[in-house]
């Protein structure tokens, strides 16, 4: 087993790709929560909801007029991969302090996830997952916070044309890149984007949580 | 009901999704025969954020697909930070130049 030799070093330097890249899409959802309310409330919904995909959903359907309820399912649907990704590092958490398992439940976000899993094998104590994990989102969750910031105070100068959003498509190409090491997580990651795609026009914020499970379900198979 | 007041609804809920398992590992604990299935996960789980991430920037088109392209053939040779980098280079040049 290979350990790593300064777990917040190296959690450090593998957020700065994932923490550039939330750059531009906090920008957006900056802007764009900033039409539907105060700045300083379209600011907070960042550290209150922790999750772009929440925020854009709350942004969207306020905007289309729909309801209150329909509004907390979709968010609570766009977030429930969460307790998949909670799931899965759920061992890495028995042996962590009570405030870490609170903290970072907070910033389980779709990045540290990835960035962690990444890492599971050279992390092999509690001490240095902890320090692996807090180093890594810390960029990221500074960044966001910044980057809704700005979003908020000059998003009206952010032409609609340019698609900012694209630069997670990027980030995820490049993490795909390294996890695709066998047969079975090509077909896991095939299934799970095509099924995401097809099911997204019907059942809207259960897309996710639909396309992992098929995937998941496609990868034992394979 | 505003929509700051619904982020106020739903943050605790998010909240208890992200915590059940990681606050409460000893008591909520996933059986054993869905343990393999969940570790390793990162590949589909990157499947499925990558689907809707194409679908929410506004469908497979022409930029999506040299994005991705680009940044899996860059990714051979540069680090993750220096492909985001560059690829959010190209989406601001591709916005220039209409495309």
């Amino acid at each position: 087993m290979t350990t790593i030799g300064s777990p917040a070093r190296v959690g450090a330097h593998d957020a700065i790709g994932p923490a550039v890249a939330l750059a531009p899409i906090g920008l957006v959802v900056g802007a764009l929560s900033a039409e539907v309310m105060a700045s300083g409330a379209a600011w907070l919904t960042g550290p209150l909801l922790v999750s772009g995909a929440a925020q854009l959903a709350l942004v969207a359907l306020t905007t289309s007029g729909a309801s209150a309820v329909a509004i907390l399912v979709t968010i609570v649907l766009l977030t429930s991969r969460c307790a998949v990704y909670g799931a899965a590092l759920s061992t890495r958490f028995e042996a962590q302090p009570r405030w870490f398992r609170w903290l970072g439940a907070y910033v389980l976000i779709d990045q540290i996830y990835v960035l962690v899993d990444s890492r599971l094998d050279e992390l092999p104590d509690a001490r240095s997952f902890r320090q692996y994990y807090l180093a890594g989102i810390a960029p990221m969750y500074g960044t966001w916070l910044v980057a809704t910031a700005v979003g908020v105070l000059a998003g009206q100068t952010i032409p609609d044309e340019w698609r900012l959003e694209l630069a997670f498509v990027v980030l995820v190409a490049v993490l795909l890149r390294g996890a695709l090491v066998s047969r079975s997580a090509w077909i896991g990651a095939i299934v799970a984007g095509i099924t995401t795609l097809l099911v997204g026009p019907l059942v809207g914020g259960a897309a996710l949580l639909i396309g992992i499970g098929s995937g998941l379900v496609a990868r034992r198979l394979a | 009901m505003s929509p700051f007041a619904l982020a106020l609804i739903a943050a605790p809920l998010i909240l208890a999704l992200r915590a059940a398992f990681v606050v409460w590992p000893e008591r909520i604990r996933v059986p054993d025969r869905f343990r393999g299935d969940l570790e390793g996960a990162r590949p589909v789980v990157l499947g499925a954020l990558g689907a809707s991430a194409v679908a929410g920037s506004g469908g497979i088109d022409v930029l999506a697909v040299i994005l991705v392209a680009f940044a899996v053939v860059a990714a051979k040779w540069w680090s993750m930070s220096t492909v985001v980098v560059a690829g959010c280079v190209l989406i601001a040049g591709a916005a220039a130049v209409g495309l």
